[in-house]
């Protein structure tokens, strides 16, 4: 029971009390990098996050005000965008989201044929994500609609997804916390070890026929339906890799409840994801508070309109302050989740000091609808590639320069990023 | 002139079109559930694991949009485990869990309870109650996250047994109130109550498979294991794969049945692992049509049947259908005409209202609508589904039943249950269910689920309203809007403005004029209709709703009118040939099937209007027919 309360009450640390992962250690004794990627949708009010004062001394805004208790392990940017989301016609929101970690200009399409970029998380996951369960993990709370009606001529493959594999491969996110928490621990207890062992063999098997009955009835094919059971091919492959690893390094905690409110649905998620990190399962995850142009309401803190219809608030006074707090209420989910990782503790350190999370939204202002000074937070050290405790006005250069520096800083071997991504910013 | 035309075109022996190469199509969510269904008898619904499907032209079913990733395929195989549980009787029901925050609107403080931030404190008297709704009896788990211990109260009497912050009870199914009351307490007189939590149930089996002969459809003890594991394997494969399966691959299925017995496994450990393979089979998740000649070549029997059955149920075919495939009866327009009859009049012709009409006509948007419970505290989950069978029953009777399609926009006639009479504003003591007339709620524009769902949840959008009939209606999608619009901005001498005043900017602006005409003048027609879908006279700022408008030089003035110009816009029956040929054929009809939409339209006027008409007529037509190599 107290292992069920944590998972919805935040003490990440007294639930599981994780010893050393000697698996974590590596030649130069240093725990592994992880890489967090947070979008929040629908912009930020920079009139309540942007400090008055550079440096360590930086104030805090209505909307940034939960970073106190971890601001010295977190740093403000300003002055970074992402102009490749940018075009002569509407479609911001699915522009920015899309791009958003592939910093590419994407093809407008209602559809059949989306074309983005390779996103940093993939690219990090090739350098990061080989030793682990999972190359990467993709999450989020929003199931995405049963509706094609998406934004403005623009797929909503666009709309739902940041992590992106290939241009024409959007990674979709996972939504439901009991499926995640199967991939992550198994299912758990159900059946009995001996029925278990039994299954996982008889899987592995039933992965070599389909595998098999795949790459025989793609030799039959052609055009693009060669490109689509290649997709299919590459996911078995994918699965069959993991087959049989599961739970080598934690202790399964309890499964999360079905019927999470979305609060719930959000705590549960940064808690899984932080075990994941923990138990080094995966050490690259997106995770998207809402899909772009989301129009979720926040009845629970008193905000009972539309957040994509109230972000287009035309200056109303009433609108703003709604905005404030909804941008509180993201930044507390933020802070909760690096909380949580610096429960964690990992060699001399603790697990945030092991990662970099970046925190960022596909638009700025929701009223502008730009794509210039996004509101951006980067925490943790990422083993000491990043001092963070300070504010930084970049006075307006690319968002892709700190995303090629984090990719830098975990050591993907990359000298640019993106279409305009090439002057890695500095982290400190 | 026009008898040298006649000549010249009974003359010619027009050239077959190319039918055009269809992109290899995954089955969606809604068809694996469907699917599901068909082989298993299951109600579970296991393609509701995968994540959100992708859509291109409004439409899940189409293959250039859709993607596949790992997290598909082990979404897919949680939800195929889910299924074999059942079907061999195992595993156990989802614990699901309901939390009410104290402080939140379903929880009842009653006197002595003080707000305290986020929580309600009880000060030496109190309680505080909500009402969970228990679907299954059971053991089920409460939790009042607290600081100190409370007394418990079920369904108003004190419960037997000491004091704490979490009790275990068995509840049976229905409405149940708990609360919590102040209790004396060494540590302090105050009580904080943060939420109150439901858990369960903790011990409930699944309900077993109503009908597992269906596909378990032998006895091993009395056939031999081996023989009915093959009987079932090739069985079940010709349904999964809508084809009869080769020999080699019955074979590779039992091998997989011989890999989990030779691990130990029983008997239905071996099938359970072969099901499982058939069930994540390509075969199984992809529609394949080959092409055995370059070019264009009629599809094969089974490829035919499966086409049909997707088009008029969005599932799988059935025996029957697969009979007559593999006897090659189906290549008789006479029987394939029989059979697409015959399956237009099968309860699993309901696929077609919930996937066509779902997609086309709006049905899915009903279960998204969410209007702000603060804003609307009439509305709950119960009226909106409500309002879903509602929309799904008037969708139904023109689908599937002898009224013409232009009733979709003008049936004024539908059946309520009490709850959506209520909310129309009729007497709830009056004998619900019961149809009604209601002539200012004509079709499924009038439809409360409509106006729900294309509305934001805290006020109507004209606008989403506007484009959604020009989109869905008469296939004339509005482009978006340039760039570089100021967005509506209030009045600056800040007197109260309409919307309609608002939108007044949009068409005095030539840059938005073009699509706002058409759009505003049909979103504003709605406008005496809440987000709800509720009857209004004010609008959302509390100005007086005005309904008239002019589309294509026609005056009108309120939904009915609109209805009725709507309805005879030819491109009203045009929008309905587009979507179901594309959905049915899985492409887009271009140029090249210009005849075969003149033939569809023809047939549609000749069938009194009926979609039974046009479906047929498609179905016969060559597109659906045949296909064509890349």
């Amino acid at each position: 029971m107290t292992s069920r309360r944590s998972v919805l009450r935040g003490a990440a640390g007294a639930m599981l009390a994780l010893p050393f992962l000697p698996s974590l250690a590596r030649a130069d004794d240093r725990p592994p990098t992880r890489l967090v990627f947070f979008y929040v949708p629908n912009g930020i009010q920079k009139d309540w996050w942007t400090p008055d004062r550079e440096g360590p001394d930086y104030d805090l805004k209505a909307i940034t005000a939960p970073l106190q208790p971890v601001r010295d392990q977190v740093t403000l940017f300003g002055g970074l965008e992402n102009r490749n989301a940018e075009d002569e016609v509407p479609g911001d929101h699915a522009r920015g989201t899309a791009s958003f970690l592939s910093c590419v200009p994407v093809r407008r399409t209602a559809g059949a044929d989306v074309s983005a970029g390779v996103s940093a998380d993939q690219v990090a996951a090739r350098t990061l994500g080989r030793d682990t369960l999972f190359a990467s993990l993709q999450l989020g709370v929003a199931p995405g609609g049963n509706t094609g009606d998406c934004t403005a001529g623009y797929a909503c493959a666009y709309t739902r997804n940041i992590s992106w594999a290939a241009p024409d491969r959007p990674l979709p996110n996972q939504t439901d916390p009991r499926l995640l928490f199967e991939r992550l621990f198994g299912a758990g207890p159900g059946v009995d070890a001996d029925t278990a062992r039994i299954r996982s063999i008889a899987r592995a098997s039933v992965l070599d026929a389909v595998l098999a009955d795949a790459t025989a009835l793609r030799a039959r094919l052609g055009g693009e339906d060669r490109d689509k059971l290649g997709q299919y091919l590459q996911s078995v492959r994918e699965v069959e890799q993991r087959a049989g690893a599961l739970g080598a390094a934690c202790d399964a905690p309890e499964p999360p409840p079905a019927g999470l409110s979305f609060p719930d649905h959000v705590a549960v998620t940064n808690e899984l994801l932080a075990l994941a990190l923990a138990c080094d399962l995966t050490r690259v995850a997106t995770f998207m508070l809402g899909e772009a142009a989301s129009n979720q309401t926040y009845d629970f803190v008193g905000v009972p309109g539309a957040h994509h219809a109230i972000s287009h608030h035309q200056g109303d006074p009433k609108n703003l302050a709604d905005l404030v707090t909804i941008g509180r209420w993201e930044v507390e989910r933020f802070v909760d989740l690096v909380q949580r990782l610096q429960a964690f503790p990992e060699g001399d350190g603790t697990l945030l000091d092991a990662s970099l999370l970046l925190f960022s939204s596909e638009i700025s202002d929701g009223d502008l609808h730009d794509h210039r000074d996004l509101p951006v937070l980067l925490a943790g050290r990422g083993n000491g590639v990043h001092a963070p405790g300070t504010y930084r006005d970049e006075g307006g250069r690319p968002f892709a320069d700190l995303l090629l520096a984090m990719l830098q800083g975990v050591g993907a071997p990359v000298t640019t990023f993106g279409a305009d991504g090439t002057d890695p910013v500095w982290l400190g | 002139m026009t008898a040298l035309l006649l000549l010249l075109s009974c003359e010619r022996q027009p050239a077959p079109t190319n039918p055009g190469n269809v992109v290899i199509r995954r089955l969606s969510r809604a068809e694996l559930d469907h699917a599901a269904r068909d082989l298993f008898g299951t109600t579970l619904r296991p393609g509701s694991e995968l994540p959100a499907d992708d859509f291109a032209l409004g439409l899940d079913s189409l293959g250039p949009a859709q993607t596949f990733s790992a997290l598909h395929l082990e979404a897919w195989e949680r939800g195929v485990d889910d299924v074999l549980d059942e079907l061999f009787g195992e595993g156990t029901l989802p614990v699901t869990l309901t939390s009410i925050e104290a402080e939140g609107p379903d929880a009842r403080p009653t006197s002595g309870a003080v707000r305290e931030g986020n929580a309600w404190a009880l000060w030496e008297e109190g309680e505080i109650a909500a009402t969970f709704f228990v679907q299954t009896a059971g053991t089920w788990r409460f939790d009042a996250l607290t600081e100190g211990r409370a007394a418990l109260l079920v369904d108003g009497a004190p419960w037997a047994g000491a004091e704490a912050s979490s009790w275990t009870l068995a509840l049976d199914v229905g409405r149940h109130e708990l609360a919590v009351a102040w209790v004396p307490d060494g540590d302090g007189d105050e009580l904080i109550v943060d939420r109150l939590e439901l858990t369960g149930p903790l011990d409930a089996p699944r309900p077993a498979n109503p009908n597992p002969g269906r596909v378990l459809s032998c006895d091993p003890a009395v056939i031999g294991e081996p023989e009915c594991a093959e009987q079932v394997v090739r069985g079940f494969v010709r349904r999964a794969w809508r084809r009869d399966p080769a020999p080699s691959e019955v074979a590779d299925l039992l091998a997989v049945y011989g890999v989990a017995r030779g691990a130990g496994g029983d008997w239905s450990e071996g099938i359970r692992a072969a099901l499982k393979g058939a069930l994540l089979s390509p075969w199984f998740l992809y529609r394949v049509e080959l092409h055995p000649v370059e070019g264009a070549s009629r599809l094969s029997g089974f490829e035919l049947a499966t086409r049909l059955s997707f088009a008029l149920w969005a599932s799988l075919p059935d025996d029957r259908l697969l009979d007559l495939a593999a006897a090659g009866s189906l290549d008789d327009p006479g029987v394939l005409r029989a059979e697409a009859e015959r399956m237009l009049l099968d309860p699993r012709a309901d696929g077609l209202v919930t996937e066509l009409g779902g997609q086309w006509l709006g049905l899915r948007g009903v279960g998204e609508a969410s209007p702000s419970r603060e804003r609307f505290p009439a509305w709950d989950a119960a009226l909106r589904d409500a309002l879903e069978r509602e929309m799904h029953a008037d969708l139904a009777e023109v689908l599937l039943g002898d009224r013409p399609l232009t009733d979709l926009l003008l049936a004024t006639d539908t059946t309520l249950e009490q709850r959506v009479a209520t909310h129309y504003g009729l007497d709830p003591d009056d004998a619900w269910p019961a149809t009604a007339t209601l002539a200012d709620r004509p079709g499924l524009l009038g439809r409360g689920g409509w106006l729900a769902a294309t509305s934001l949840p805290d006020r109507t959008s004209p606008v989403k309203r506007g484009a959604w009939v020009l989109d869905h209606l008469l296939c004339a999608p509005p482009p978006p809007p340039p760039e570089g619009v100021p967005p509506l901005t209030a009045d600056p001498d800040g007197a109260p403005t309409s919307l309609r005043e608002q939108l007044e900017q949009h068409r005095s602006d030539p840059a938005c004029a073009g699509c706002h005409v058409r759009m505003d003048a049909i979103g504003l027609a709605f406008e005496g209709f809440d987000a709800t879908g509720a009857a209004r006279t004010l609008d959302d700022r509390g100005q007086p709703v005005d309904t008239r408008g002019e589309l294509d030089g026609r005056p009108f003035d309120g939904p009915p009118q609109l209805a009725v110009i709507l309805a005879e816009d030819p491109a009203f029956l045009d929008c309905a040939i587009t979507w179901t040929f594309t959905r049915a054929v899985g492409r887009p009809p271009d140029e090249r099937d210009a005849d075969v939409v003149d033939e569809l339209r023809t047939a549609l006027a000749d069938g009194d209007l009926r979609y039974r008409a046009l479906a047929l007529a498609l179905v016969d037509s060559r597109p659906f027919r045949y296909g064509s190599s890349p």
